[in-house]
């Protein structure tokens, strides 16, 4: 059994009155891929975004419970350290938004942003690794000086991908990173994310079962803002224990 | 069934035909006011009449104090608006977009916005020239503008902010981006085009406007330039007024071409700030 990276437990979030989440336990393992699934509006990205706090953004937001990386609950942070924590948490979004910048300068943001701003060889030298690491240097010859806006969406996918590697995450959240792709350039980011299993441990919600079969370690299915079902891939799609993962699997709701 | 017969293509017609009327209707006067002062003025106007003071009582002589003048009062009232409108625009956008004090602040800009230019100049007469002691000045007649500016740039700068999608926001606080550096690195970059608008409507205002500097900075006739904030300074507008309303006997040729000094003048630092805009628009996509 993989060591637990991050422990949810009794998390309760409320949007005003509306409460989005209920209860949620969960254990997700270190360099694992874990699968957030559900219908729509279940409370997916809600979940992620509780695993960098980003749900703080919101004014109505109300939180219950706890959340712990590495052994800390990072509910009990403050301020201070809550930007910290968006330092060693990555997240892609649905739909790919680098900066109205060069590919160079969205990559870097990240360590320019840092309290500890780095000499400019090291900002060069980690940019390059994280292009590296997502297969954009070669893609891009080089030629970091382009607006990274001007990239195919597939391409700008994985710049944001690599704008989230310079600040050294553990953890990386995708929340549905592929809906905006073909399914080819779905095929390249998805050989990418299980790359990256091997030094960072990723949640990764995504409508497309096949794809929660194909890269994720675990599987957890949300419904109504509570986890049905969390177990093993292989598990949740050939034995899976509750009825409702069995309707949610063979397309019956959801 | 009962059927009612119509002519969707016959309505087209008539729609497009109605609204290019109306335009005409309206672009025809502006056209003709450019035309007129530009006729009747041009002729006046040569290297002389903008390089030279005005001689003999304002009835001889060029404008080019006020040339200065206008330009000084027009680049002072952006230079102290745009910091105090920008901050206060991200203050309300960025920080606290439902807080008490933002709802307050934004009523007061709102009443700013109505208030005629005549109660900005007795307002800076009070307040720049006699309180503060600053006298009829280039710094009163400034502020003064400024203020009057302010609801325009904070208003364009709250929807240039506004229209920054949240989600370059959200991507630079996972970034671990704290609030400012988000504000300062992501939201500002792409608001200045908006910032820019801002500033053109308000060039054009206080490059025309007379009542706000009447009392608080413009001299009727001073043929030199200001040596300090302290001196007053002719302006355009009020030069108008005073050869229009206060010295007989000048030919109505001379007034045009005063009005087409300051529509050319005005329209030249708008060209600047649109010609910047456009390049910043250019380079930018999302
Ligand atoms: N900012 C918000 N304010 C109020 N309610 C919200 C907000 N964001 C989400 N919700 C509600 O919370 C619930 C969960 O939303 P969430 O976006 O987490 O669902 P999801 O599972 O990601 O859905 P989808 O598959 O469509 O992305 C939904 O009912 C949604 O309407
Ligand atoms: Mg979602």
């Amino acid at each position: 059994m993989a060591k637990t990276l991050i422990k949810s437990e009794k998390f309760n979030l409320w949007y005003g009155d509306f409460q989005a989440l209920i209860d949620i336990d969960l254990d997700i393992p270190e360099n694992q891929v874990t699968a957030v699934v559900g219908p729509s509006g279940c409370g997916k990205s809600t979940f992620v975004r509780c695993i960098n706090r980003l749900n703080d953004q919101i004014n109505t937001v109300s939180t219950k419970g706890s959340i712990f990386i590495d052994g800390t609950d990072i509910y009990q942070y403050t301020a201070d350290e809550v930007v910290g924590l968006r330092r060693s948490v990555g997240m892609v979004f649905q739909r790919p938004n680098p900066f109205p910048l060069s590919v160079f300068e969205n990559v870097a943001f990240g360590l320019k942003t840092n309290p500890m701003v780095p000499d400019h060889q090291t900002i060069k030298k980690e940019v390059n690794k994280a292009l590296q690491a997502v297969g954009l240097l070669e893609d891009l010859d080089g030629n970091l000086a382009r607006p990274g806006t001007s990239l195919s969406l597939e391409q700008q996918q994985r710049l944001c991908i690599a704008r989230c590697l310079p600040t050294r995450p553990k953890i990386l959240l995708m929340d549905e990173p592929c809906s905006a792709l073909d399914p080819s350039d779905t095929d390249k980011v998805e050989e990418l994310i299980r790359e990256l299993r091997k030094d960072y441990t990723v949640v990764i919600v995504t409508h497309n079962l096949q794809q929660a079969g194909r890269i994720s370690d675990q599987s957890v299915l949300f419904h109504l803002g509570k986890i049905i079902e969390a177990a093993p891939t292989a598990d949740f799609f050939q034995n899976p224990k509750e009825k409702r993962t069995r309707d949610f699997i063979t397309g019956r709701y959801g | 069934m009962n059927f009612k017969k119509q002519n969707p293509i016959n309505q087209q017609k008539r729609a497009t035909f109605g609204l290019g009327l109306i335009t005409a209707i309206v672009v025809i006067p502006v056209l003709l006011i450019l035309g007129v002062v530009f006729v009747k003025g041009i002729s006046v106007i040569d290297w002389n009449f903008l390089t030279t003071e005005p001689t003999n009582g304002l009835r001889e002589g060029g404008v080019f104090p006020a040339i200065v003048g206008t330009l000084i009062l027009v680049v002072g009232a952006v230079v102290w608006s745009v910091p105090f409108g920008v901050a206060t625009a991200i203050y309300l956008v960025e920080y606290s977009p439902r807080s008490r004090a933002a709802n307050l602040v934004r009523l007061a800009i709102l009443n700013l916005a109505g208030v005629p230019s005549v109660v900005y100049g007795l307002f800076g007469l009070g307040v720049f020239v006699i309180a503060l002691k600053f006298g009829a000045s280039i710094l009163a007649g400034t502020l003064t503008l400024a203020l009057m500016g302010l609801p325009v740039i904070v208003t364009s700068t709250a929807e240039a902010l506004k229209a920054v999608p949240d989600r370059f926001r959200e991507a630079s606080l996972a970034l671990g981006a704290s609030k400012w550096q988000t504000t300062r690195h992501v939201v500002l970059p792409n608001s200045i085009q908006g910032i820019l608008t801002g500033i053109i409507l308000e060039i054009s205002r206080a490059g025309g406007e007379t009542a706000p500097i009447l009392f608080t900075v413009a001299a009727f006739y001073l043929p030199r330039l200001p040596q300090s904030i302290f001196d007053q300074v002719m302006a355009l507008p009020m030069h108008l007024f005073a050869i229009s309303t206060q010295v007989p006997n000048i030919g109505l040729d001379v007034r045009y071409a005063v009005a087409l000094t300051l529509l050319f003048l005005v329209l030249g630092i708008n060209a600047v700030a649109i010609s910047i805009r456009a390049k910043i628009r250019k380079n930018r996509i999302w």
